[in-house]
């Protein structure tokens, strides 16, 4: 390991010890799993994403706010492409599939555009909406697929987006 | 050059000077409910002239009536908001890039025929921008639908539905979104022959001349498996004769149906209110408390509601309220859940229970004449700190209760991670005597953090009151942790005892009449690979110690010591004599047995380290055992 990678391990340890939040956990006879996890900041409502893309990176081009709450993931949506909110901390605040049932996600056809069959459109460009939770906390949003992160979302990046948002 | 195709040409020279100055105008057009809890579908208008406006708006509302005459959105027409964001464009219509001389049209997304080679084809070029003006509407579900104000027949669906605004707006607008929103494939048989490949993915298509796909509605509703699907003639088979994914003017066949009701119901919470509203009620005990709902499920789709209370099913209650009556109930936490299942028959199967909702509230049963304890905060002198380092923990304790408290424990636990279990690393405690009506006490005690604690974020536990000796309000808000992060290390090899609940570390003790054991553990860890420990036994105290070679063991050599060596890795010292681990680290077991009957024996364990040669190269700490 390098020592700039061993500094930046330290960094980041000592990043999450210092903003971890010392909140009353399960009661002592559970076992419930972790109560950051459990109890993320309560989102104040909803953030519409426009994410553009291909299966290589997504990223997010547009941000609109908006106060109702967030509708939640529908029931029986899963999928390998997911966003990942965090705060300052690295926490995870939320984890939400992305439909992308639309889109031709082969990586060999990246560049390749919209093929039509009869009246259905496959695209190998992505746009599409996608709602988040709006946590107060959210620092990042990282895209990932399976394991892989194909995109993320600075703190700053985000502020700039919600600031530019319906304009 | 036909007119249209000028005015289109000129209108592209010109574009600079026509851009439409005014923004995207929002407006709810069907309005069934809070957004957080509908099906809100977008529709844009392309190729619609600020002057068009007009248009725009009758042709949305025509849209919406037909899709609420067609099943099941008219069923579940109250699952449904309808929202328009309008962009006006420079010049009506849309592109038209397969006719001589082409026509190209100054709209807003770039409505375009003939998208992929395919003449019917008509759909956006500007999704980015579609995308960000259907995000001003209130709120989406992803699906949004564009009508084109063009005569020309023709429509497309991706991630946008697409169509035309001439006279099969409509019929050509819910095909597309049983593309877009249902997932379902075409199923009309041309342009291709035969096909070799695979299942496909869609609900209503299948390779299978059984229509086992849909083996739920065979025999009904006019359901089989009819050859000819998905644009292949022969090998692809389609639920009925006929259904709108295949010819317009048809209804939705009852597979396609079914799959759209699915995916309503997926996003749509069929119980739309709950009182109370919070998810948490106190309820003091002895008194009762009303639950209730709204349901948004259509009447004729016979809804069967029922509740529980702690899991257990409350007989006879299926209505839209239920009282709790709290008398002989414990104290404490306890769930209230409702359960509401829509059984449409437009549903017959559903793996995702997309027709079942339920809503749970945690009831929180109080007496007011318990106390209530309370960590409101822990924290510690150190943040970066050595295993075999000292740090002071300081844990305050409330009373927040109406009465006053007995004695309690404050116990202290180093964990790997944020949760607490009785098999973290027990660091010591104390007690409380009590306290009064809103007392705290805040109690500041030095640990030792344990040698064997791994270098990494460890969370340390503040468990108040774990024997439950006080009978509160809440039983479960009585812990607190905070983190610390613990680096490598020192290299001296220490000797320690690694037993659950033990503290401190270096002291343990067995029973004379009934036994016991524990669990002496080395720790080197900067011990070359191979090293080997002994632990050594003595009970003539620990100074001046025996020299070997230039090391000291701080144990005074006696008779013990040679019983001990004699019965090495037996029965009462196993792994007294073993290798360390790949990560420095040595386990051993002392396992004293019942039914002695001797004078009490204090002692010590020591442990020396050799390397492979086998030399001498390092001794440990002692640590007391106390037979007794």
């Amino acid at each position: 390991m390098q020592i700039s990678s061993i500094l930046g391990c330290v960094a980041f340890v000592g990043a999450l010890c210092l903003f971890l939040p010392t909140g009353t956990s399960a009661p002592p006879a559970g076992n419930a799993g972790d109560p950051l996890a459990q109890q993320p900041a309560e989102p104040t409502g909803h953030l519409v994403l426009v994410v553009q893309g291909d299966a290589h990176a997504l990223r997010v081009t547009n941000v609109v706010a908006k106060t109702d709450p967030f509708a939640g993931v529908p029931k029986g949506l899963t999928s390998d492409w997911q966003l990942v909110i965090a705060d300052a901390a690295g926490a995870e605040l939320g984890r939400y599939p992305i439909d992308m049932a639309h889109f031709d996600l082969e990586p060999a056809n990246v560049g390749r555009g919209r093929v039509v069959t009869g009246d259905v459109v496959r695209d190998s460009r992505v746009t599409l909406l996608l709602s988040v939770p709006d946590f107060a906390a959210a620092a990042s949003m990282t895209f990932v697929h399976g394991q892989q992160q194909v995109g993320a979302v600075s703190a700053l990046e985000l502020r700039q987006l919600r600031l530019d948002g319906g304009k | 050059m036909n007119p249209r195709a000028a005015a289109g040409w000129f209108a592209l020279l010109a574009v600079a000077t026509v851009a439409p100055a005014q923004g995207p105008i929002v407006n709810t057009i069907v309005n069934h409910g809070p957004t957080a809890n509908r099906y809100d579908l977008v529709l844009l208008g392309d190729g619609y002239t600020a002057a068009q406006q007009a248009q725009f708006n009758s042709d949305a509302l025509a849209f919406c009536g037909a899709v609420q005459q067609k099943e099941p959105y008219a069923t579940f027409w109250n699952y449904i908001n309808v929202h328009t964001v309008f962009r006006a464009s420079a010049q009506s219509g849309a592109n038209q890039p397969d006719v001589v001389p082409p026509i190209v049209v100054n709209n807003a997304y770039g409505a375009t025929y003939n998208t992929g080679g395919t003449a019917r084809c008509l759909y956006i070029q500007n999704t980015a921008l579609a995308a960000a003006d259907a995000a001003l509407a209130p709120a989406n579900e992803g699906r949004v639908m564009v009508i084109v104000n063009d005569p020309r027949y023709g429509g497309c669906a991706g991630e946008f539905a697409v169509s035309y605004n001439g006279p099969s707006m409509t019929e050509v607008e819910i095909h597309e979104i049983g593309h877009s929103l249902g997932l379902l494939a075409d199923e009309y048989d041309y342009p291709y022959q035969t096909w070799t490949g695979g299942e496909p993915g869609e609900p209503n298509i299948t390779a299978s001349p059984t229509g086992q796909k849909w083996s739920q509605w065979l025999g009904s509703n006019g359901i089989s498996a009819f050859q000819g699907a998905g644009y292949y003639l022969y090998g692809l088979f389609r639920p009925k004769l006929d259904c709108l994914m295949r010819d317009l003017g048809q209804p939705l066949c009852a597979v396609c149906v079914e799959q759209l009701t699915r995916i309503l119901n997926g996003i749509v919470n069929c119980i739309d209110t709950a009182t109370p509203a919070t998810p948490t009620v106190v309820i003091q005990i002895g008194a009762q408390q009303t639950f209730s709902i709204t349901s948004i499920v259509p009447p004729q789709n016979n809804p069967v509601i029922s509740w529980k209370v702690d899991s257990v099913l409350q007989a006879g209650q299926t209505g839209l309220s239920f009282v709790l009556a709290t008398a002989g109930m414990g104290v404490g936490g306890h769930s209230v859940a409702v359960s509401v299942q829509d059984q449409s028959p437009f549903v017959r199967v559903d793996p995702n229970h997309t027709m079942l909702d339920t809503h749970t509230w945690n009831a929180i049963v109080s007496d007011p004449t318990l106390a209530e304890l309370r960590v409101p905060s822990i924290t510690t002198s150190l943040i970066w700190l050595a295993p075999g380092q000292e740090v002071d923990v300081t844990t305050t304790v409330v009373n927040d209760g109406p009465n006053a408290t007995g004695p309690f424990t404050v116990e202290h636990f180093l964990s790997t991670d944020s949760t607490w279990s009785l098999t973290d690393s027990f660091v010591g405690g104390y007690t409380v005597p009590g306290l009064a009506i809103g007392q705290q006490d805040v109690t500041t005690r030095r640990f030792r953090v344990p040698t064997l604690t791994a270098a990494q974020v460890q969370f340390l536990f503040a468990v108040v009151d774990r024997g439950n000796q006080v009978h509160e309000v809440n039983e479960g808000n009585n812990i607190n942790h905070t983190a610390m992060i613990v680096q490598n290390p020192p290299c001296t090899p220490a000797l320690e005892f690694r037993d659950d609940l033990l503290y401190p570390k270096d002291a343990a003790a067995v029973s004379i009449i009934n036994g016991g054991t524990c669990l002496p553990t080395v720790i080197a860890r900067c011990a070359t690979p191979g090293s080997q420990y002994l632990i050594v036994w003595g009970c003539s105290g620990t100074s001046p110690g025996t020299t070997i070679g230039n090391l000291t063991v701080p144990l005074n050599q006696d008779l013990f010591t040679m019983i001990g060596l004699q019965s090495t890795n037996g029965a009462l010292f196993q792994q007294f004599w073993g290798s360390l681990d790949a990560q420095g680290v040595g386990r051993a077991t002392f396992q004293w047995p019942a039914g002695f009957n001797m004078q009490p024996l204090p002692g010590n364990f020591a442990a020396i380290l050799l390397d492979a040669t086998p030399q001498f190269v390092g001794v440990t700490n002692p640590v007391a055992i106390d037979i007794r």
